[in-house]
């Protein structure tokens, strides 16, 4: 059987979420036996079958994290329609999440982050520190070069001015002060955008650069 | 490879990483000015390039519209301002039935010493045409899809004409970092967080306040408090803008163990209406309460902070506190419920065991 788990904790949390068992919705009675004093009847309208833990990880990963942090999701705590508002406004904000998603995503996030969950200890660390200085200088024979990667292998998510369009906008967007992150996404791939493997270190540099000639 | 250089950050609970949101802990509030690598980031899209060659350009219904670079800006009048900054959220994490956001608890709040121009000094420099009412501010920061709408807020003329609003580019003394608006960001003291716009490029003056999403949807809260859970249509309510008075114990805080005697109890209150008239502090949960002593200069929508011996015998001590503005404006007991969860600045409770 199907369970729902406990979406996993916050970003960095080590510890594994605990499942949760959710109580039966019904059950069929075994027909084998005779004469069962006991019938339980079918759902009259029982619809697909609840999300499961993997399910929901999926959808928020291809759909919500290419612009936040699933500490976002994670952090909430809303009733089933509270989470198809938000998610519908994500929606019109321009996330790809299909529309038939967001009644099965909504009741599966609600039965693990509704209004009665507790609220998650935040995580307290150091961090990356403040930016006080504008990123290195760049060249033009740099820039250059960034542009005719970007045009051959990021333009078609990330449109040709890489204001976003399946891809997220890259212009005056953080990620542009986050060179470690920038080179994993790239390299790895990550929710809907695929790994690009043959790419090093000489190509995220040209590909920064244009990007902060935008 | 690190992208420029970088000063040491203290720990902050993190509320998410990406856009960051940082909340300060209350530790760290424990002080008349907040320091600025403990002090809280909040945005809603996350920090554009850092380009300290920006330039700030003030149009619409001016007679002289003009575009100035930052070191231009630093040849007119400088003034400096001691002001709270608290993101209207701040609290949100308290109420109930709850609420959609970031789930701020007490730490969305910090106060710095702001320096820059005044705007007033910029829109007169402009020469206001007749019919403007409202300054419209738009900042370099970008959503991460093109279909999310702008991060835009306006502030009504009046306010963008007051003495303590400015177009800042120093924050306890020393240039903006990125997280906090670099180059240049806007300061309205008195006044909730979104109206603090972050790396401010344009400053537009126009007859009607903007009508984008974070004006006309977000931001805004009931006019007159709403059973807890109402849904009230944006149109039916008003932009956030007063802080309302609050104050917020720093020492001891919630869990901490000290020991039997006379203990200092500390905090900070503030108003965005008014100074802060006083503070007042009660060991028996609200039943008695006595007047804390204030340090610091009162200002409007300026933190002092409030410091009271009390005795603690051995046992658990419950401990509230409670401020007055100058309007005679007193903070509640409960927090008062919104649909997007503003304001909450209800008494502060914290308990301690003494040993």
């Amino acid at each position: 059987m199907k369970r729902l788990l406990l979406l996993a904790g916050l970003a960095g949390c080590a510890t594994p979420p605990a499942p949760v068992v959710p109580p039966p919705v019904a059950v069929i009675a075994p027909v084998t036996a005779p004469a069962p004093a006991v019938v339980v009847a079918a759902p009259v309208d029982a619809g697909p079958p609840p999300l499961t833990a993997q399910e929901v990880q999926e959808a928020l990963s291809l759909n919500c994290q290419s612009c936040h942090s699933l500490a976002y999701i994670e952090q909430q705590r809303l009733t089933a329609g509270q989470w198809t508002a938000t998610l519908t406004k994500m929606r019109g904000w321009g996330a790809l999440l299909e529309e038939s998603q967001v009644a099965p995503l909504s009741l599966a996030l609600a039965a693990t982050r509704g209004p009665t969950a507790a609220l998650p200890v935040f995580e307290t660390r150091d961090l990356p520190a403040f930016t006080v200085e504008a990123e290195p200088a760049r060249t033009p024979a740099l820039v250059e070069k960034g542009k005719a990667l970007f045009l051959a292998r990021c333009m078609v998510c990330h449109g040709p001015d890489a204001h976003g369009s399946i891809g997220v906008n890259l212009v005056d967007r953080p990620i542009q002060q986050e060179p470690t992150r920038f080179a994993q996404f790239v390299k790895s791939g990550r929710g809907r955008m695929p790994p690009h493997a043959d790419l090093g270190p000489r190509q995220f540099k040209e590909l920064l650069a244009f990007l902060r000639s935008l | 490879m690190v992208a420029g250089r970088t000063v040491a950050a203290a720990p902050f609970e993190v509320l998410a990483d990406t856009p960051q949101q940082l909340q300060t802990p209350l530790d760290a509030l424990d002080a008349l000015v907040t320091p600025t690598d403990r002090f809280f980031v909040r945005s809603h899209f996350g920090a554009p390039r850092l380009d300290r060659q920006r330039t700030l350009s003030l149009e619409g219904l001016v007679g002289k519209p003009f575009t100035l670079s930052v070191a231009a800006l630093q040849k007119l009048p400088q003034t400096t301002v001691t002001a709270v900054l608290q993101c209207a959220g701040n609290g949100r994490a308290f109420f109930t039935p709850t609420i959609p956001g970031v789930q701020w608890q007490h730490g969305a709040v910090g106060q710095a010493e702001w320096t820059g121009v005044r705007l007033s000094v910029l829109v007169e420099r402009a020469k206001v045409q007749a019919g403007a009412a409202h300054v419209h501010l738009f900042g370099a920061d970008r959503a991460p899809k093109p279909q999310a709408p702008a991060f835009v807020r306006s502030i009504p003329l009046e306010k963008a004409m007051h003495p303590d609003t400015l177009i800042a580019w120093k924050m306890n003394g020393a240039p903006l970092t990125l997280e906090h608006g670099a180059p240049l960001r806007v300061v309205v003291p008195g006044w909730a967080g979104d109206h603090w716009l972050k790396w401010v490029t344009a400053i537009h003056l126009a007859a009607e306040e903007h009508d984008g999403f974070f004006v006309k949807k977000g931001y805004r809260i009931p006019p007159t408090p709403v059973p807890p859970g109402t849904k009230v249509p944006p149109e039916q309510m008003v932009p956030v803008t007063v802080l309302p008075v609050k104050s917020i114990l720093t020492a001891p805080l919630e869990g901490a163990t000290v020991k039997a005697g006379q203990v200092e109890v500390r905090g900070v209150a503030f108003s965005g209406g008014a100074a802060v008239r006083q503070v007042e502090v009660s060991v028996d949960g609200g039943a008695h309460w006595q007047l804390a002593k204030l340090e610091g200069e009162p200002g409007v929508g300026r933190w002092q902070r409030f410091k009271l011996e009390v005795d603690a015998p051995v046992g658990k001590m419950r401990v509230v506190a409670r401020a007055t503005d100058e309007l005679g404006a007193l903070q509640p007991e409960q927090g008062v419920w919104n649909p997007s969860g503003y304001f909450w600045n209800a008494w502060h409770r914290v308990s301690w065991s003494v040993t």
